[in-house]
């Protein structure tokens, strides 16, 4: 299993996965053993568990910010999804990939968040919180670097009008790189089910870009 | 190519045929076509090459805008966090199984006691249903019913018209 992703910093003090090419990273480092790990952190091995943390935690965080679109609570459900990990990895089977396996539980942590601050007032539509990240590149020129600006703007509030579950199905996609197969395993629902959501989910983005057209 | 019209055969297509020609070219952009949709991509080209091409410049783009939204990195002293967190939740769940016994132990007792409480309004119940059947008795409806047996079964219609419309034979 090697597919690629953005890449990320971590803040473990250890050598993060070599980038290919196209400054990407390998989705799983193949230098670890992911298996024993699991079964040693099964075990209770704390130090088991936190290599797993280190090796999943970047994109754990990725997915969860993309859902909940808050830092705060994006962090809050980084923490949910690895204390549930803890708590129900003797329940883990290798029959799917662990990877797959704790997308899931972010998943339902994110969800959850998302009720929580529902009922707590705390909706966020998709232009709040939006932080000017750098969409710019300092060699470019200031016009180049504005319209990248104003498109990530626009990206970003499109992305937080989508429901929930349809960002979950683009999330997965477009950036987790993930097949269709293993998004069903993380949605709990059939490939069909899949394979029409993300349909869907792509129209609706489109429809809320209104005008952009190539 | 940015501000292209459509073409006319784009702007023949029936709607259900782009929805199809989408679906399909995002199967294709995820590598997820199997050979039977694949033939039936490749026919919808040959009838809509402008449509098929439309969809995958579209799809395209799309992505390309998709690119632009940004994750800011995580916060410092993540790890820290998440090693706390899941240290408090391994002992929340230590302190819960340690009680799991004692909390069996009192579910029990409380639904012995409440099917205790409950026994005298079970008891109750066949009274009530004991009053409600000589009531019935009192009022005749009983003795009407085995008469219209007698009489050669019963007959609800009739049986009904002389209990509420007061009709006689």
């Amino acid at each position: 299993m090697s597919r690629s992703v953005e890449g990320g910093t971590g803040e473990t003090g250890k050598e993060p996965p070599s980038s290919n090419d196209q400054g990407v990273v390998p989705l799983v480092d193949e230098r670890v053993d992911e298996r024993s790990l699991i079964l040693r952190a099964r075990e209770g091995d704390e130090e088991a568990f936190l290599e797993l943390v280190d090796l999943y935690r970047e994109r754990i965080w990725r997915i969860a910010y993309r859902i909940v679109r808050d830092s705060e609570e994006a962090d809050d459900v980084v923490q949910d999804a690895f204390a549930r990990a803890s708590l129900h990895l003797r329940r883990f089977d290798f029959r799917a990939g662990f990877y797959t396996w704790l997308v899931s539980i972010t998943r339902n942590a994110a969800f959850d968040a998302l009720r929580s601050a529902r009922r707590r007032g705390r909706l966020r539509l998709g232009d709040e919180g939006f932080e000017q990240r750098p969409a710019t590149r300092e060699d470019d020129d200031p016009v180049r670097n504005a319209e990248r600006a104003e498109t990530a703007r626009k990206v970003h509030e499109a992305l937080g009008r989508l429901k929930e579950r349809d960002r979950m199905l683009l999330v997965l996609r477009e950036f987790e790189g993930m097949k269709y197969e293993e998004i069903a395993k993380v949605m709990g629902c059939a490939v069909g089910t899949v394979e029409s959501g993300i349909h869907r989910a792509r129209k609706k983005l489109k429809k809320l870009l209104g005008g952009e057209r190539p | 190519m940015a501000d292209e019209p459509a073409s006319a055969t784009d702007m023949n297509a029936p709607l259900h045929e782009i929805d199809r020609i989408e679906r399909l070219v995002g199967l294709e952009a995820d590598g997820e076509l199997d050979e039977e949709r694949r033939r039936e991509l490749a026919a919808l080209e040959a009838r809509r090459p402008a449509e098929v091409e439309r969809a995958r410049r579209e799809l395209r783009h799309l992505r390309r805008m998709m690119r632009a939204d940004r994750v800011p990195p995580a916060p410092a002293g993540q790890r820290d966090r998440i090693l706390r967190r899941v240290r408090a939740a391994q002992a929340e769940d230590r302190a819960e199984r340690s009680l799991l016994p004692f909390v069996r132990l009192v579910t029990a007792a409380a639904a012995a006691l409440l099917l205790l409480a409950a026994w005298p309004a079970v008891v109750g119940g066949r009274a009530v249903r004991a009053d409600e059947r000589s009531l019935l008795d009192r009022r005749g409806v009983e003795d009407e019913l085995r008469a219209l047996e007698r009489d050669g079964g019963v007959d609800l219609v009739r049986f009904l018209e002389r209990r509420l419309l007061g009709r006689g034979d």
